[in-house]
């Protein structure tokens, strides 16, 4: 964690709890140790990282939030009130004399995979312009297999910065032909959409038009489709296109269907 | 509208048509092939301006024939007035299709409740029985003739009541059916389902789409479905049936799929593409017991 300083916004993407707390608490000793204030946020954990910093924070400089009740405060997203929460939270550490401030946690599952994700990538945007330029770090945590993989792109795409802290997932395999060029191996479901994030997000930023070659995938499902939907959109606001080749004959007509036939940037070879 | 031979369907059918293009509706109708023609010569140079199909090119499915007419008043959305004729080939024998299609008839009513549609839904009194008659009086508020009169059904049935009646009245036929569990490995019961449709002489072309949907609604099951899902496949005489049941809240058996999905929203396009891709679609639900089937045609 030793990379990230000042106006960093950075993505953390992991799929163990356990490998999550570890790269937080690392996040977080190093501003121990500069004396930054430091700003929890508490989502789906044990309690143990959040007792730790509690033990060895000095007074006033640890605050933490339930994921619940900084994301949904109302029992629904606002993200207008959550990005005001922020903003007087980060007002609050630097009134009680700390002028670097280290932010790290997520959201809580009930918004990351419910029909509200889509909104998160806004949030996150708009995230990243309130602490450029104000001595802010911040690593936003999402769970891959908990959160809307369509969303979690998003999510990734709002972020400068992202570390994969992912296992290899032995259900599907994707190699890097080239930084544009993808081979995944296996098949594309719900349960391994989120191993593709990944690479295809590494993809979209190398500044090229992107290929998906699916030869040896045996089966999307609809998320898959919504993800290269999705990731064609992405490349298209660059005036790019995604090429997802040795697609089934029958994805055309079934995205035609869904309203996706249609999308910029998109093409099915 | 009920009639009886293609004259009546023309003294009925023909107003409608002309009325909307002299007022400048966009105008769809699909009938059965005499009707067509009948409508065809009548209008003349007026046909250019309606789009006529067919019944045979239309209905391939409940699904997709109501797609299809929504697609149509989607397509021209600043229209005051879309006007549609419908006339199914009614699926006589297969009780199942037949009381799909009534459930399509039904909502309908729902559909166009919100949109500027105006629909002419033309029954042949000689050639279709009783119960589908009875069916046509249940789902249209309005019944006229080609006599041009318009009376109220006094037999209509408010969609949320007759879709729940259409839904309770269907029962597994008899047959052997092959069990699996839905797991998180999805990808065994596909595996498992896809090796069951082949060996039913599905069209392999037809097999992906239809593995699509099994998988979609496989998975809504697990999410939704309470802990406790699975799955069964049959063979019936024109289809191969795979049926996914759960225990959870289940859904709407009124309208659950039958819209298009709009704007950003990805919830609910699963239901709407099975709707889409299979030949029949049927949905049971009651709380803790929810079934979803779905038949692909053999051969």
């Amino acid at each position: 964690m030793s990379g990230l300083g000042p106006g960093d916004h950075a993505c953390l993407v992991f799929d163990i709890p356990a490998r999550r707390d570890a790269l937080v608490l690392s996040f977080f000793e190093e501003g121990l140790l500069r004396g930054d204030g430091l700003v929890y946020v508490d989502s789906g954990t044990d309690g143990r990282v959040a007792a730790d910093l509690s033990r060895r924070a000095t007074d006033g400089q640890l605050i933490v939030i339930r994921g619940e009740d900084a994301y949904l405060q109302a029992g629904g997203f606002e993200p207008d009130r959550v990005l005001t929460m922020w903003g007087e939270t980060i007002r609050t550490l630097r009134a009680a004399g700390f002028s670097s401030i280290r932010s790290a946690g997520g959201p809580p599952l009930a918004l990351t995979c419910n029909g509200h994700s889509h909104e998160l990538p806004d949030y996150e945007r708009r995230a990243g312009e309130l602490i450029a330029g104000r001595s802010v770090t911040a690593m936003c945590a999402y769970d891959m297999r908990k959160t809307d993989a369509t969303a979690l792109l998003g999510i990734v795409d709002a972020h400068p910065i992202v570390i994969y802290a992912v296992r290899p997932d032995g259900r599907l395999r994707v190699e890097q032909e080239s930084p544009t060029r993808l081979h995944p191996r296996g098949w594309i479901d719900v349960t391994t959409l989120g191993s593709l994030v990944g690479p295809l997000s590494d993809a979209l930023a190398s500044g090229g038009n992107v290929e998906i070659d699916l030869r040896d995938v045996d089966f999307v499902d609809l998320g898959g489709w919504r993800l290269f939907v999705e990731a064609a959109g992405l490349l298209a606001e660059q005036s790019l296109d995604l090429t997802v080749r040795s697609a089934p004959e029958w994805a055309v007509s079934v995205l035609g269907m869904l309203g996706y036939g249609e999308e910029e940037g998109l093409i099915l070879q | 509208m009920l009639y009886e031979g293609t004259d009546e369907f023309l003294a009925a059918a023909l107003p409608f048509v002309s009325d909307g293009v002299a007022a400048g509706d966009p105008v769809i109708a699909v009938a059965h092939t005499p009707n067509v023609a009948a409508l065809r010569e009548a209008l003349g140079a007026d046909g250019a301006a309606v789009e006529l199909v067919e019944s045979q090119d239309w209905y391939h499915s409940p699904g997709r024939a109501f797609g299809g007419f929504l697609g149509f008043a989607q397509a021209n959305p600043d229209a005051a007035c879309v006007r549609m004729i419908g006339e199914p080939i009614w699926p006589l024998g297969w009780e199942a299709a037949v009381a799909e299609y009534a459930h399509y008839e039904s909502v309908f009513n729902v559909i166009a409740g919100e949109a500027p549609i105006w629909a002419l839904c033309p029954y042949d009194t000689v050639a279709l029985p009783d119960a589908i008659l009875d069916h046509a009086l249940h789902t249209h508020p309005e019944v006229c003739t080609y006599r041009g009169g318009v009376a109220p059904s006094d037999r209509f049935t408010d969609p949320e009541t007759y879709c729940a009646h259409l839904a309770g009245r269907t029962v597994l036929p008899g047959v052997r059916a092959r069990r699996f569990p839905v797991t998180h490995d999805l990808a065994a019961l596909r595996r498992s389902v896809e090796q069951e449709a082949v060996h039913a002489s599905v069209d392999p072309r037809n097999v992906g789409p239809f593995m699509l949907a099994v998988h979609e609604a496989a998975a809504n099951a697990l999410t939704h479905g309470g802990g406790d899902a699975s799955a069964r496949t049959w063979i019936e005489d024109r289809t191969f049936v795979c049926e996914i049941a759960d225990r959870g809240p289940g859904l709407s058996e009124t309208v659950a799929g039958y819209v298009p999905p709009e704007g950003e929203a990805h919830r609910g396009r699963g239901l709407w593409m099975t709707r889409q891709v299979c030949d029949l679609v049927e949905v049971q639900s009651r709380e803790g017991d929810t079934r979803v089937r779905l038949h692909v045609r053999r051969g």
